[in-house]
This record gives C-alpha cells, sequence and structure tokens, in this order.
C-alpha cells in the first residue's frame, strides 16, 4: 500500500427534500501520496468541498450520508472507525482549513489559548508548554511580533494573518495530511500569494501531504503537481497539472481553461463560453452529466454515464470520446 | 487600430475627476476619544473618455468601490470636483442631481442582494422606467422583454422571482435593469466576482457586447486583474486611497512602473503558470486606512524605497503618453 490516502469509489448522498437525494460526491476515487500537493477543481456544486469533508468524517448527518465507499488512511478504512478513534484521526493526523477564517475561530477566546487548546487536545504537555508552543507556531507561519500577538482576539487580525492562526492550528499536531478547502478565496491577491507560498514552504518543510481544494485553476498551477477536475460531484478528469492545462482531455477542462480570460488574451476578444449553467444535481441529465453543455457529444453520451478511463501517464478522464494521452 | 479607439481619444472626456476625496467618520471605539477617520479615497484625478471602459484595480480598502459610487454622487465627495459632460455635479443638490442619473447607472457584485426578492423579474427590469421615463406600463413591460432577450434570456422568465434564477442568470438581470433607461455611463462593480468560471466568461461577453452596441461608457472595478486588463480600455491601480497607477491596459501590464502594480500582476495566479514563475512576493499587510502611513502610501511593503518616501506623498506624473504614475523611483 504505497499511497497515504485513498479514497475508493466515494459516494456521498444528501437529502433535499421528501424523497429527493442527490449525490454531492459520486463514486469518487483518487489516492493521496506521502508529501504530495493534491488540487482539487472544480465549480459550485461540484462535490469538492463534500469529498474533503467526507474524508474528515465531519458531513453533516441529517441531511447527508457516505453511501458507500472507502476512504483508506494508512491502510486503514476511517468509515469503519468508531467515533472516539476517529477524533484521534480528525485534527491529529489529519488537519484541515476553510475559507473563511474568522467563522473558524472562536470570537471570544485569544488566538493564544485557541492554538494551545489545539495543542493539549492531540498532546500531553502542561499548559505553558503549549503556550510557548503556540508562539513558536506563530513564528512559523510567518505572524510578526506572536508574543503580542497570542494576547490578541481573532477580530483584531486582518484576514490573512486569521488564515494563518489556522494554519498554525492544523499544523499544531504535526498532522500527514493538510486538508486546504478555499483557504486564500475570501483574500486579496498579494495576501493569497502569501498564503499560497507559506503553504507550499511548510508543506514541503514537513512533508506534509495537501489536499488543495479550490475553483481557481490559476491557483491550481501555482500549488499542484497533480489535479482532479470535478463536476456534478463526479471526477471528469485527473493528471499532472502541466499535461492538464496544456493538452486537457475532457471538454468541461477545455472549456473551462479557454473561457478564463488570462492575461495574453487580447483586449476585446469574445471569450469562449461553456453554454449553459452548471446543472442542479437533482435533475441531473440522463447519462454524462456534462452532456447538455458539451460541444462535442454524440449519441452515446446521453445512454449512460462514462467511467473514469486510464489514458497513459497517469491521466484519466471520464469521458466516451477521449482519446489517448499524449 | 480600430475606430472606437479613434473617435474616444478625439472626443472629450464624459468624466473629469479631479482631487477627488471621500473621508468617512466614525466614531471612536473608546468613549469619548477621538473619532476615526478613514480617507477611502484620496486626491484622486483620473478622465473617463466617452465610449472607454476604464477599468479599476486594487485590493479590499483600497477606495476603488467608493471612486464608483462617488463618480454616480450615490456618496458625496468630501472634497474635489466631478465634471461630468461638461458640468462639475459634485455638489449639486439632489433634485438637480436626480434629472442625470437616467444616464448612469450600477450593476453590483452580488446578484443575490441587489435584487429584490419579491418583485418579478420583469418588474425589476421594468422599475427604473417608472421615475425615468413617461412610458406607459404596457410599453415599459414591452421594453422590459425587448432587454430581457437582450441580455440572453428567454421571456418565460419573466414571471420568475430572483430566487428562481442562478447567478448568473441574476447578474442578467442585474445588467438589463442597468440597461432600462439608456444609461452612457454604467459602473460595473466587481460584476463577475461571485460567478462560476464558467459563467463569468458569458457575463464578460455580454458586457462586451453591451458596451458596442450601445456605445456605453464604463468604469469596471475588479480585484480580478485577468478580467480587468481583458475589458478596459485604461486601467488604474489603486492602494489604499490613492490612484498610484494608470496606463493603457496593454501598456500597464507589460510594462507596469509602481513597484505595488509590479508585485500586483506578479501575484496574480494564472493557468500559464505551471513552470513555477519566481513571484515578486509582497510582504506585511495593506495598513489599516484608519491609521495612513505618511507620505507614499506603499512605502511600508515597498521593497525599494528611499528617505523620502516615508515622508512626502509622491505626486502624479505622466512619465509617457497616457501612462502616469505616482512614485519618487521613476
Amino acid at each position: 500500500m504505497g499511497a497515504l490516502l485513498e479514497v475508493r469509489d466515494l459516494t456521498t448522498r444528501f437529502r433535499v427534500g421528501r424523497r429527493v437525494f442527490i449525490n454531492a460526491a459520486d463514486h469518487v476515487g483518487f489516492t493521496l501520496d506521502e508529501g504530495e500537493t493534491l488540487a482539487i477543481v472544480g465549480e459550485s456544486g461540484s462535490g469538492k468541498s463534500v469529498t474533503a469533508l467526507s474524508v474528515m468524517g465531519l458531513v453533516p448527518n441529517p441531511p447527508g450520508r457516505i453511501e458507500h465507499g472507502e476512504i483508506l488512511f494508512r491502510g486503514e478504512d476511517l468509515l469503519k472507525l468508531t467515533p472516539r478513534r476517529m477524533r484521534g484521526v480528525r485534527g491529529n493526523k489529519i488537519g484541515m482549513i476553510f475559507q473563511e477564517p474568522m467563522s473558524s475561530l472562536n470570537p471570544v477566546f485569544t488566538i493564544g489559548s485557541q492554538i494551545a487548546e489545539a495543542i493539549l487536545t492531540h498532546n500531553d504537555v502542561s499548559r505553558a508548554e503549549a503556550r510557548s508552543r503556540a508562539i513558536e507556531l506563530l513564528k512559523q507561519v510567518e505572524i510578526p511580533d506572536p508574543e503580542r500577538r497570542v494576547k490578541t482576539y481573532p477580530h483584531q487580525m486582518s484576514g490573512g494573518m486569521r488564515q494563518r492562526v489556522m494554519i498554525c492550528m492544523a499544523l499544531a499536531s504535526s498532522p500527514d495530511i493538510l486538508i486546504a478547502d478555499e483557504p486564500t478565496t475570501a483574500l486579496d491577491v498579494t495576501i493569497q500569494a502569501q498564503i499560497l507560498e507559506l503553504i507550499r514552504s511548510l508543506a514541503r518543510e514537513r512533508n506534509t501531504a495537501v489536499l488543495f481544494i479550490t475553483h481557481d485553476l490559476g491557483v491550481v498551477a501555482g500549488i499542484a503537481r497533480r489535479a482532479i477536475v470535478m463536476y456534478a460531484g463526479r471526477i471528469v478528469e485527473m493528471g499532472p497539472v502541466k499535461e492538464l492545462f496544456a493538452k486537457p482531455l475532457h471538454p468541461y477542462t477545455r472549456g473551462l481553461l479557454r473561457a478564463i480570460p488570462k492575461l495574453a488574451t487580447p483586449r476585446g476578444q469574445p471569450l469562449y463560453t461553456i453554454p449553459g449553467i452548471v446543472p442542479d444535481l437533482s435533475r441531473l441529465p440522463l447519462g454524462c452529466a456534462f452532456v447538455t453543455r458539451c460541444p462535442d457529444r454524440e449519441a452515446i453520451c446521453g445512454k449512460g454515464k462514462p467511467p473514469l478511463r486510464t489514458l497513459g501517464d497517469g491521466r484519466q478522464c471520464a469521458c466516451f470520446l477521449a482519446e489517448g494521452g499524449v | 487600430m480600430d475606430s472606437r479607439m479613434d473617435s474616444a481619444a478625439a472626443a472629450s472626456p464624459l468624466y473629469e475627476a479631479r482631487g477627488l476625496t471621500k473621508v468617512f467618520t466614525s466614531k471612536s471605539s473608546a468613549i469619548g476619544g477621538k473619532p476615526l477617520v478613514v480617507r477611502a479615497v484620496n486626491d484622486v484625478s483620473f478622465d473617463i473618455n466617452n465610449g472607454e471602459v476604464l477599468g479599476l484595480v486594487g485590493e479590499s480598502g483600497c477606495g476603488k468601490t467608493t471612486t464608483g459610487r462617488l463618480l454616480l454622487r450615490l456618496l458625496d465627495p468630501t472634497s474635489g470636483s466631478i465634471v461630468y459632460a461638461g458640468r462639475d455635479i459634485a455638489r449639486i443638490p439632489n433634485r438637480a442631481m436626480r434629472a442625470l442619473r437616467k444616464d448612469m447607472q450600477i450593476i453590483f457584485q452580488d446578484p443575490f442582494s441587489s435584487l429584490n426578492p419579491r418583485m418579478t423579474c420583469l418588474d425589476i427590469i421594468a422599475e427604473p422606467l417608472i421615475l425615468h421615463s413617461s412610458l406607459t406600463r404596457a410599453q415599459r413591460r414591452e421594453k422590459a422583454y425587448e432587454l430581457l432577450r437582450y441580455v440572453g434570456l428567454p421571456k418565460e422568465y419573466a414571471p420568475r422571482f430572483p430566487h428562481e434564477f442562478s447567478g448568473g442568470q441574476r447578474q442578467r438581470i442585474g445588467i438589463a435593469r442597468a440597461l432600462s433607461v439608456d444609461p452612457k455611463f454604467i459602473v460595473c462593480d466587481e460584476p463577475v466576482s461571485a460567478l462560476d468560471v464558467s459563467v463569468q466568461s458569458q457575463v464578460l461577453n455580454l458586457i462586451q457586447k453591451l458596451r458596442h452596441d450601445r456605445s456605453l461608457t464604463l468604469l469596471f472595478i475588479a480585484h480580478g486583474l485577468n478580467v480587468v486588463k481583458y475589458i478596459s480600455d485604461r486601467v488604474g491601480v489603486m492602494y489604499l486611497g490613492s490612484l498610484l497607477e494608470l496606463a493603457d491596459s496593454e501598456e500597464i501590464y507589460l510594462r507596469p512602473l509602481h513597484p505595488y502594480t509590479q508585485s500586483l500582476i506578479s501575484a496574480i495566479p494564472d493557468v500559464d503558470d505551471t513552470a513555477g514563475r519566481e513571484r515578486q512576493l509582497l510582504r506585511g499587510e495593506i495598513p489599516s486606512p484608519t491609521n495612513m502611513p505618511s507620505g507614499c502610501p506603499f512605502h511600508t511593503r515597498c521593497s525599494r524605497k528611499i528617505g523620502r518616501c516615508a515622508d512626502e506623498k509622491p505626486l502624479t506624473r505622466e512619465v509617457a503618453p497616457g501612462h502616469s504614475v505616482a512614485c519618487h523611483l521613476i
């Protein structure tokens, strides 16, 4: 068993109305290696966050439920763990940071005591030790003047600083995996660049594997070697970022890449558009979920769900029409 | 060279903002303390030519949204002048302003909070016409249907309420509403930031289309620089209430002069970037606008600052035709 984390055939179902169920994550499978950074990219409702929450055992139940699948962490299925043992993994072996750090921090405690609490939960140390480790960790996430900062409250910090605190708490127990769910979406571009650089360098130093969830293909390019593209709950394409961007195999990936105005796009040239909108998961078309928006569709596409096929060079694509790798 | 640019260059500017300043004052957090003063827009001057798209970029708190609202007089400037079509509108009374409002509209960032949830799509689009036109009810509806078609929504959608639409569709409704009174000028305040990537390009194409069809002048505000560059003829870069650089959009990306513009461009995550380009990372954070640094607003984060940057605010100078910058080093 080489992979640090292996998700197999994960289906997470939500109840959205009387007798209406949606598969927010639908037969999702991938592996994450030790020290690797893997990006999951997709638009709203693509299932990227639900996949992350499923790995963390944080799917709200009801309305959500993991219908089937396995989540193997070092070969052990996390879905079979007791809640008590799962708590020993969550936050300890697998840390997580979220999009909006303000809502993840408790407004009435100082950040020092919140970091210390994270340390005390997962380590057998004294309060004083936890406190000095908190200061040490704040230094590592490059927060200036940490001795003073531990005494401040979340509202006294900027968004970028709060995200640094979240990273620092997630790293308090030296996890093997850091799950980052849109950690820079709420931040300004220059601050986003700083946080991305911080995650990159910390992951490298500590050999932490990162599962990085984002909607921004530009961010993917900067942070990950390998990426998964999700659409309507399913993985549509997976592969090394360089090849994936240079020669996308799935028509959806192709469309997304063409639709973004790049710095090199000439002014005023009409942008490529993917027609239509992201489908409602409770009313998916038969067959491939992308069929109604796909420019290349053929008769077969409306008949069944295209399986994720390996197309050489570590690339996989769920499209009936996609052919061979490079 | 396309004809649009030639005619834009020939005509006089639609807007001339000079020394535009907006100061917000709020109560201090300490009882009896000094009130907090925020200079949201600080001595900003620029022109918007007829028929052009001027982009404004900058990070949160830089004053780009406030600038847009000042131009529309949704906020009253503290000082400075706003000359619109040859007339200073900075201090004219609201009644006089109302007659001009027909010419200037705004498209908001969040299509979820800018549409009245209790009104149908058709009523939302037709509402501005009640105040700004002498059309009958039937004519207003006729016009709203026409706009609905123009922004790419089927007419069956007319009786629906905002919650029945996706974000991109709502933004189309917002655009149709802005167009209903046939404005000359529209402020687009982050119109695609809240949308999914695959929908953004649809809305951007729509904005391009209406701009050409209706020879509109736009102020396009966004923090996504790739989007701003794509849509704008000229781009202004704001930081802590000041306009640091203003140039043709190609020029500013090829030859950014201000150190802040340079790092801003370097920070954009770009999909062509898999090779791992060396980034010019900015250190530190944006200072609080309540506690503005002395001298150049950017000097606290600037890697090239010299002695006078901390004491003396650099003046805006035109360093090449159409390219102005406020920096002591250039």
